[in-house]
């Protein structure tokens, strides 16, 4: 797995700021997992596709502010998560499966069957 | 939906600047924090009634977090658990794991005693209420 770079596609018009989430990214005989750090962000307002075999998260941070809030002070200055991998070809992006948890997105690519290791059964005759 | 809180963050930009611009104008400034690019990344914003701030800290377990505001410092101490298996053959490891605290000095009139906060999508929303004695009072002219 590799990650992309680059401009971001919807470059179009003015630059619009966009954050990268954090990422851990591990490795078991099943299969790859991702984990992304999206605070903010609900399930509605997340989106996650795969392009060939290049597996793109976005998100929107959504935040609950009164009405006549001024703001003071912000570290977090966009309003958008997007980050983007590529995925090689013994992962099976078409059985992707996420779940989000306190706004970490869990994501699991398992490995294509044939890449996966075998049990062999051996039975004593 | 999303054009007014862009705005909202021009005015965090805009806010953001000012402060950087002029450190030390005689009062210090409503706010201090341990600096940026500490964790959690912090957002904060007032009205009369209110003070609100955001804390952006995907990943904690509510119990493994305390809130303390004592005089007119909020403090967040917490620890983020590692999710990897110890087994896991580690790729990728940017989410930074274990203890982490954050100060925020608030304005002189909050009321420590009226101080709430909701933990939802990995984001920490405390909002402290100001005293009502100080908030700006219309006075009738007979």
């Amino acid at each position: 797995m590799s990650e992309q770079r680059g401009p971001l596609r919807h470059g179009q018009g003015e630059a619009e700021q966009v954050l990268r989430p954090a990422v851990d990214i591990f490795e078991q005989p099943h299969g790859i997992t991702l984990l992304l750090d999206l605070p903010g962000v609900t399930r509605e307002q997340l989106g996650i596709h795969v392009e060939g075999n290049v597996l793109t998260i976005e998100g929107a941070i959504s935040i609950d502010m009164p009405e006549g809030m001024t703001p003071l002070y912000a570290e977090v200055r966009a309003t958008r998560y997007q980050r983007s991998f590529t995925l090689s070809g013994e992962m099976d992006a078409e059985r992707i499966s996420a779940e989000v948890k306190e706004g970490v997105l869990v994501l699991h690519v398992p490995k294509r069957s044939e890449s996966r290791p075998r049990r062999i059964e051996v039975s004593v005759g | 939906m999303w054009g007014l809180e862009d705005d909202m963050f021009d005015e965090f930009e805009r806010a953001r600047r000012q402060l950087e611009q002029a450190p030390a104008r005689g009062r210090p400034t409503a706010l201090r924090t341990t600096g940026a690019g500490s964790f959690p990344p912090v957002n904060v914003g007032a009205s009369a009634e209110q003070v609100d701030i955001y804390f952006f800290m995907a990943g904690v377990e509510p119990q493994r977090l305390e809130l303390t505001v004592q005089q007119n410092l909020l403090v967040l101490a917490g620890e983020r658990l590692s999710a990897v298996p110890e087994q896991a053959q580690l790729h990728r490891h940017e989410r930074g794991v274990g203890p982490f605290q954050r100060m925020v000095t608030l304005p002189e009139d909050v009321d420590p005693e009226q101080v709430s906060a909701v933990y939802r999508n990995g984001l920490l929303h405390v909002t402290l209420k100001r005293r009502a004695t100080v908030r700006p009072r219309q006075i009738p002219v007979q």
